[in-house]
C-alpha cells in the first residue's frame, strides 16, 4: 500500500523538545524531529544527548521521525557469568 | 583483543606452557624440609629467566613475589618469606611464565615427608578433579561442565570446594575472560566453549569447610577452619575434540 514504506535511521539526539519529542542529528549531519508513539511509551526524560535512537521515517518527509527504540550496546558474552575473583 | 587464540598465537602460548610447566616442575623437585619459602621463589624466578620467561606474576596487581607458595591452610597466593618448610607440610606452588608476552598458569601441591591419609587423599582427589575437569574442556561444552566435573567428584570425596576464588582464561594477560569456577551456579551465565580458547582450570579444595580468609597482607588466603588445601592448576587449549594441555614440562599431552 503506498505510504507505508518506511526507511530505517539511526540518529543521535540533539536536545529534548518536549516529554514526547526530540530534536536529533542523522550520521549525514540533517536534523529532524524524533516522536514517541503511544504504543511505545518510550521515557524521553531517560534519554540524553547523543544517545543513539533507532528511527522509522517516512520517505517522503524527512522532518520527522518515529522513535523505534533506543539503541543498546551489544552486551559482553560473559556478562552474567562472572562469579568470584581470578586465582593468579 | 579476542580472547580466541589464532594458530599462531597458540604456538606461542605451548612455549610459554612449556616453560611454566618445567619451572613448576624443577621447582616442586626443590621442596624439602629446611628449604626457605624466600629461597624456593628466588629459584624459581631464576629457573624462569634461564628458560627464557619472566614472572607473569610479579607485579601483578602488585603482586609482590614471583610465584605463589601456600602451605597447609594456606589455599592460594601465599607469599614467600623466611618460613622454613617442615616435613608433614602440604605445600602448593603456583608459577605463571610470560614468555614473549604469552602466559603458562599452573600449580601443583606436594606433600613433604610424612602427612597424615587424610591430607594424601586430598592431593590424590584434587588431582583427580583437574584431570576431571580437563576431559569435560571440550568445544561446544559450556564452563559450567568443567566446574561440574569438579565439584561433583570433590564433594562426593568429602572435600570441599572454594568459592571465592575461580579459574580463569589465559593468554597475553594473566586474567582473560572467561572465569572458570570450581562450582555450579545455576543462577549464573555460563559461557560455551570455543576452540582456541585458553583457560587456566585451576581446582582449590579444602579438606573441611569451603569457606576462606584473607590475611592482612592482602594476598594469603587460607581456609577458617585452619584445615589444609590443596590446589592443582594446568593451561589448557580448548580444541573440537581433546583439549590440549599447554603446560606440560615435554612436549605435548
Amino acid at each position: 500500500m503506498a505510504g507505508r514504506e518506511e526507511i530505517s535511521l539511526t540518529g543521535r539526539v540533539v536536545a529534548a523538545i518536549s516529554g514526547a519529542a526530540c530534536r536529533v542529528e542523522l550520521k549525514n549531519g540533517h536534523r529532524m524531529v524524533a516522536h514517541t508513539t503511544r504504543k511505545n511509551s518510550l521515557d524521553l526524560t531517560r534519554l540524553n544527548p547523543g544517545d543513539e535512537l533507532i528511527l522509522a521515517a517516512s520517505p517522503f518527509d524527512f522532518s520527522k521521525a518515529r522513535i523505534v527504540r533506543k539503541k543498546t550496546e551489544r552486551k559482553s558474552d560473559y556478562e552474567g557469568s562472572r562469579i568470584g575473583q581470578e586465582t593468579l | 583483543m579476542s580472547n580466541i587464540k589464532t594458530p599462531a598465537e597458540q604456538e606461542l602460548m605451548r612455549a610459554a606452557g612449556r616453560v611454566a610447566a618445567r619451572t613448576l616442575r624443577d621447582m616442586a623437585n626443590e621442596i624439602a624440609p629446611g628449604v626457605k619459602t624466600r629461597d624456593l621463589d628466588e629459584f624459581a624466578a631464576e629457573r624462569m629467566r634461564a628458560l627464557g620467561g619472566r614472572s607473569a606474576f610479579l607485579g601483578y596487581r602488585n603482586y609482590p613475589r614471583h610465584t605463589c607458595i601456600s602451605i597447609n591452610d594456606e589455599v592460594v597466593h601465599g607469599l614467600a618469606g623466611e618460613r622454613a618448610i617442615q616435613s608433614g607440610d602440604l605445600v602448593s606452588v603456583d608459577v605463571g611464565v610470560t614468555v614473549e608476552g604469552y602466559i603458562g598458569d599452573n600449580a601443583t601441591t606436594v606433600p613433604v615427608g610424612d602427612c597424615d591419609k587424610n591430607t594424601q587423599k586430598l592431593v590424590e582427589v584434587t588431582e583427580q578433579s583437574l584431570y576431571a575437569a580437563i576431559s569435560c574442556a571440550v568445544a561446544g561444552n559450556r564452563v559450567r561442565d568443567i566446574s561440574q566435573a569438579v565439584q561433583d567428584l570433590v564433594e562426593g570425596n568429602g572435600f570441599s570446594v572454594v568459592r571465592e576464588f575461580v579459574g580463569h582464561g589465559v593468554g597475553r594477560t594473566v586474567h582473560e575472560e572467561p572465569q572458570v569456577p570450581n562450582h555450579v551456579d545455576t543462577r549464573r551465565k555460563s559461557p560455551e566453549l570455543v576452540p582456541g580458547m585458553t583457560l587456566a582450570i585451576e581446582p582449590m579444595v579444602n579438606a573441611g569447610r569451603a569457606a576462606v580468609k584473607t590475611l592482612k597482607d592482602g594476598w594469603t588466603v587460607v581456609t577458617r577452619d585452619g584445615k589444609p588445601s590443596a590446589h592443582f592448576e594446568h593451561t589448557v587449549l580448548i580444541r573440537d575434540g581433546e583439549p590440549e594441555i599447554l603446560t606440560w614440562p615435554d612436549g605435548k599431552k
